[in-house]
């Protein structure tokens, strides 16, 4: 049950050291969602309902700032997107469209929070992989201003 | 406050109690003496029958049987002659009636009939008596029920919250019962049994005096004697109220901490001090049952001692010739009836001590500093829209004597948007509870205009303020009920209700409220005060509830509970017509935006993959309960369908696989886990006797090898299995023919006396059982759409908006029924249900005190954008943690813990960062 999901998750960085079991209850906690080429997944300025975990397929990201969109970078199987609007209740940050058929897991923000809130190892991995994140901003930051 | 109307004109209503009257006997006077006093007339008119019922059996036998009214050798005397005996200077004895001339067995049947006659009269009056005295005590019960329920409402908020609710239950249930019970026997009691007694007495002492003495001596013994030995039995009593009060409370309070009595592990604690309080009261039972028993015991030799000496005594005197062997039997038969009402006046008197302390504990619990003080609406004029609330020198005090508000001055400028910050529990909370007049005990001054919050009254507050706390106080009853309630305060037309001529009963029941200072208007009757909730007819209500809720951040919520509603097509043909008929349309509209994919439509000739297997085998739903999944298999004739088409192991494999996955899942998370209770499809319950199937499979290496009974178990987990759901790939072409084949066989071949088990899909027609949803979509939202429940949703509205259909499912929606104290919706809808409640008399001054506090910050934003909209030319008053949430506010009154710190327009609050010294206007003193 849920092999597929199991496999996806396990090859994102944050849910590497997280047992089978828990990644199962991800998924059992979560919807399997297909978007088509060019469809949205979450738009930039919407209200955070749900993070999602790309499962299949390639995605970009864009990010507007007073002006067009700017593509930032492109995310492929294994990614998480969407969980800092959901654990800050704040809008989603930027706008996330499918570059070809994308197969992602849907997690509302409710059962995710839940899922960090009742699962230690969960809330370990989300922390060292925002950990993980800050550190590499802080690099490029580092290396902008050097 | 404009529209603040006059109080309406309340005919034939009581006031309300302010009080309860301190003593039993002039409350019960006061409130039944008319008819004490009519039942007493009956009891009196009863007396000289029931003397006569005395004397009769004597002259039967003086008289027709020893024959000495024939003595004087007259074979004929005179029956039934009836003289007026007036005194020779009147003119002497007058015959009114000359009787009949009757032989001796003449006499003897005359007399035994009169007998007869008398005991049925007496009988009679003793029926109506009881009556009266039964209705008389019920009536005063109802009158004493409903003013302990009406001063309950009229405490003080900050009592009311110390009050235990199965406390206050217990008293008005239980403990007035007794009291209730003994106000129809208060007078009527004693005055009919002292009479009787009387009675019995006079009639010995007039046949003998000696015998009358002996009667009386011990008469006075037992009147004396055994209250006295019962005074202990009355103490015992009064503690077992009081303990027993105790223990009612102990348990309401336990019940609901129950949940955190699990989780603490405290249950043996608890279970031990309740132990404690039940062996208290055995304790007090058992010491109440010696003293009872030990008083009974001297109570009954007291009787019956008396007639040894009349026996020994009388018998003496009636061998002398004192006395004749009639005169005799009379004085023992007339002894026969003396014991009892000298017996029922002891337990009278007892009952008396008893009730009237009981009554006495109840009284103290509703001492007058509790009870609010109503002020006259007629003399508070209703504050005007831009009359400032003025803070003077407030202070508050809690019930330890803490300074919980500190002196604070402060001018708050209405119309206008105030925000009060600071921590939980700081003065910010104070102010607020103080404002929405959840806190009436405070120093200083707080008024609007002419008005001052101390005295303003119930009547005129309700229109001018209301107040949406952290705990939303739900009660039982549809969502409409609990958001109406403010606005049922238009009092019916009780003279437009005159009852229709004939109309008995109706006119039986306004003059029984009527006599027990009830209200004579009924909840059924036309409460709802349209001009308080701005509508003009009964029609706008449900949609003006569903405006509000969504302000309060519930609108999605309520087309889900609209949608997942019912309709009865019997009752609702018109509207389940409309709603069938709307199906068409919404597939269009679907197929117009390119949706009909999202879709699975319920076709009887395919297998719908996002509709559960039970679904597809039966292709309807299950009424009874051996239909519904857990039992499906176990039924014989559905077992015998599955195997003739060879489902029955690949059924049982994918429950095997899911009952595997959910054991391996939630292996390590305790039953009642939230994310247990959420996800896993097996119960808690259920949870062992699956671990041993999968055990036993896993041991044994075969499915086949199970009982049939744990078979049927698996089937029936496999029944709930919607493959993109639980995406197990366990759904082959292959297979869902052969479950098509036997939906068929299922159908066709089902018993009659199935037929009623279940509800067949059937495109064409309503289905009963089905929500209004699905009978609207008639299919199955598929899985794995991005957004497909959403743009589902939204077609669907679109279409019962277009075609008017919008009407009936919000009246579903808002039938939802929210359970005791709400348990049936969330804390945030709860929350919602609460804010709305709040709005919908459109108050003038509205306080939201932490009810926000359940919601995310984004959500709680989004209400308070909505709630200052709806208040724009209103005063509302926000509780916040931080400044920076409170965007957009007039007025900024910052606290730090029991302190204000600084009061701020929004103007100067521009300004701050530059001038931080000057944003205060007025800082607490």
């Amino acid at each position: 049950m849920f092999a597929n999901e199991v496999a996806s998750l396990q090859r994102l960085a944050m849910f590497r050291d997280v047992d089978v079991p828990k990644l199962k209850l991800i998924a059992l906690a979560g919807q399997r969602l297909h978007f088509g080429r060019g469809e949205t997944i979450l738009r930039q300025g919407d209200r955070a309902r749900a993070v999602f975990v790309m499962m299949e397929g390639e995605a970009e990201i864009m990010r507007s700032v007073d002006g067009p969109p700017v593509r930032l970078t492109t995310v492929g199987a294994g990614a998480l997107v969407g969980e800092m609007g959901v654990i800050l209740d704040q809008p989603y940050s930027s706008t996330i469209v499918a570059l070809g058929p994308v197969t992602a897991l849907q997690i509302d923000a409710t059962t995710f929070l839940e899922l960090i809130n009742q699962v230690p190892q969960l809330s370990m991995a989300l922390i060292r992989e925002l950990s993980r994140r800050l550190l590499t901003t802080s690099e490029l930051y580092a290396k902008a201003v050097s | 406050m404009s529209r603040a109307t006059p109080a309406q004109p309340f005919r034939f209503q009581s006031k309300e109690a302010t009080r309860l009257e301190p003593n039993l006997f002039r409350y019960v006077w006061r409130h039944s003496r008319r008819d004490q006093l009519l039942v007493l007339a009956v009891v009196l008119i009863s007396l000289p029958f029931y003397f006569a019922s005395f004397d009769l059996p004597k002259r039967i036998i003086n008289d027709a049987l020893q024959g000495k009214a024939f003595q004087s050798g007259a074979s004929v005397i005179r029956f039934l002659e009836l003289t007026l005996p007036l005194p020779g200077f009147l003119g002497g004895p007058v015959q009114l009636f000359s009787g009949f001339l009757v032989t001796q067995m003449q006499l003897l049947f005359g007399l035994s009939f009169l007998f007869l006659g008398l005991v049925i009269i007496n009988g009679a009056f003793k029926f109506y008596i009881n009556l009266s005295k039964g209705i008389l005590g019920e009536r005063l019960l109802r009158r004493m029920r409903y003013e302990l329920f009406a001063l309950y409402l009229r405490f003080k908020p900050e009592d009311i919250r110390t009050v235990r609710p199965s406390e206050a239950a217990s008293i008005i249930k239980d403990e007035v019962e007794p009291i209730g019970g003994f106000t129809g026997d208060a007078f009527i009691q004693p005055a009919f049994l002292v009479m009787q007694a009387l009675t019995a007495m006079l009639f010995i002492m007039v046949q003998s005096i000696w015998l009358g003495l002996v009667a009386l001596a011990i008469v006075v013994v037992q009147g004396v004697v055994i209250p006295q030995l019962r005074k202990e039995q009355l103490r015992l009593a009064r503690l077992r109220q009081i303990e027993s009060r105790k223990l009612a409370g102990r348990i309401g309070e336990v019940i609901e901490i129950a949940p955190a009595v699990h989780v603490g592990g405290s249950a043996q604690f608890v279970r031990a001090d309740l132990g404690e309080r039940l062996g208290t009261l055995l304790k007090i039972r058992t010491d109440l049952f010696k003293r009872k028993f030990a008083v009974k015991y001297l109570n009954n030799f007291l009787a019956q001692i008396t007639p040894f000496f009349f026996y020994s005594i009388g018998g003496y005197l009636a061998l002398t010739g004192a006395m004749n062997i009639g005169q005799l039997v009379a004085v023992i038969a007339a002894y026969r009836d003396l014991p009892p009402p000298i017996k029922e006046l002891i337990d009278w008197d007892q009952e008396r001590n008893d009730v009237t302390v009981k009554y006495q504990q109840i009284v103290a619990q509703f001492p007058a500093q509790l009870i609010a003080e109503d002020g006259d609406d007629r003399s508070v004029p209703p504050p005007l829209p831009d009359q400032s609330i003025q803070i003077d020198a407030l202070k508050v005090v809690d019930r330890r004597g803490t300074v919980v508000l500190e002196p604070m001055s402060a001018v708050l400028a209405r119309p206008g948007h105030i925000a009060l910050i600071g921590s939980n529990g700081s003065g910010r909370d104070v102010l607020a509870r103080v404002l929405g007049r959840q806190v009436s005990v405070f120093s200083g001054k707080l008024t609007v205009g002419p008005v001052s919050w101390r005295n303003l009254p119930d009547s005129l507050s309700s229109r001018f303020l209301s107040y949406a706390g952290p705990d939303p106080l739900l009660f039982s009853g549809t969502l409409r009920d609990n958001i109406s309630a403010p606005v049922m305060r238009r009092m019916p037309d009780l003279l437009a209700q005159k009852p229709e001529a004939g109309d008995f009963a109706e006119v039986r029941r306004q003059m029984e409220a009527l006599r027990s200072g009830n209200p004579l208007a009924l909840p059924s009757d036309d409460w709802f005060d349209l001009k308080a909730a701005g509508l003009n007819s009964l029609a706008e209500r449900d949609a003006k509830i569903t405006a509000l809720l969504a302000i309060a951040g519930m609108s999605k919520d309520i087309a889900r509970f609209g949608l997942g509603g019912r309709l009865d097509p019997d009752r609702e043909p018109v509207a389940t017509a409309r709603i069938q008929a709307a199906r068409e349309t919404i597939r269009a509209n679907l197929a117009a935006r390119g949706l009909q994919h999202v879709v699975a439509p319920l076709d009887p000739k395919a297998f719908n993959r996002n509709a559960t297997l039970s679904e597809n085998l039966l292709f309807g739903l299950a009424i009874s309960e051996q239909f519904q999944d857990e039992h499906l298999a176990a039924n014989a004739y559905v077992r015998s369908i599955l195997e003739a088409e060879a489902l029955l192991y690949p059924l049982a494999e994918i429950g095997l696989q899911m009952a595997q996955a959910v054991i391996e899942i939630f292996a390590d998370l305790p039953p009642g886990h939230p994310l247990f209770e959420r996800f896993s499809f097996i119960s808690s319950e259920d949870m062992p006797k699956f671990v041993r199937i999968v055990e036993n499979v896993e041991a044994r290496g075969s499915l086949n090898k199970l009982s049939v009974e744990a078979q049927s178990q698996l089937i029936g987990l496999a029944f709930s299995y919607v493959e993109p759901r639980h995406r197990m790939s366990a759904i082959s072409p292959h297979f869902e023919r052969r479950v098509l084949r036997a939906r068929q066989s299922l159908r066709r071949y089902l018993p009659q006396a199935y037929t009623a088990d279940i509800e067949f899909f059937d495109p064409k027609r309503y289905l009963k059982n089905m929500p209004i949803r699905d009978n609207l979509l008639f299919g199955r939202v598929s899985y794995g759409v991005a957004r497909g429940e959403e743009m589902v949703d939204e077609v669907m509205n679109d279409v019962l908006r277009e075609l008017g259909l919008e009407d009936i499912v919000r009246c579903v929606a808002l039938d939802f029924d929210v359970g005791p104290g709400g348990k049936l919706l969330s804390n945030q809808q709860r929350a919602s249900v609460a804010l709305a409640r709040a709005l919908i008399a459109r108050p003038e001054l509205l306080v939201v005190d932490g009810a926000l506090s359940v919601f995310g910050a984004a959500d709680a934003a989004e209400i308070v954008a909505r709630l200052r909209q709806t208040m724009a030319s209103q005063t509302l008053v926000v509780t916040f943690l931080h400044e920076e949430d409170a965007a957009g506010f007039d007025q900024f009154v910052m606290f730090e813990g029991a302190r204000m710190v600084s009061l701020r327009k929004a103007a100067v609050a521009e300004a701050t960062e530059a001038a931080p010294a000057l944003q205060v206007e007025t800082v607490g003193s």
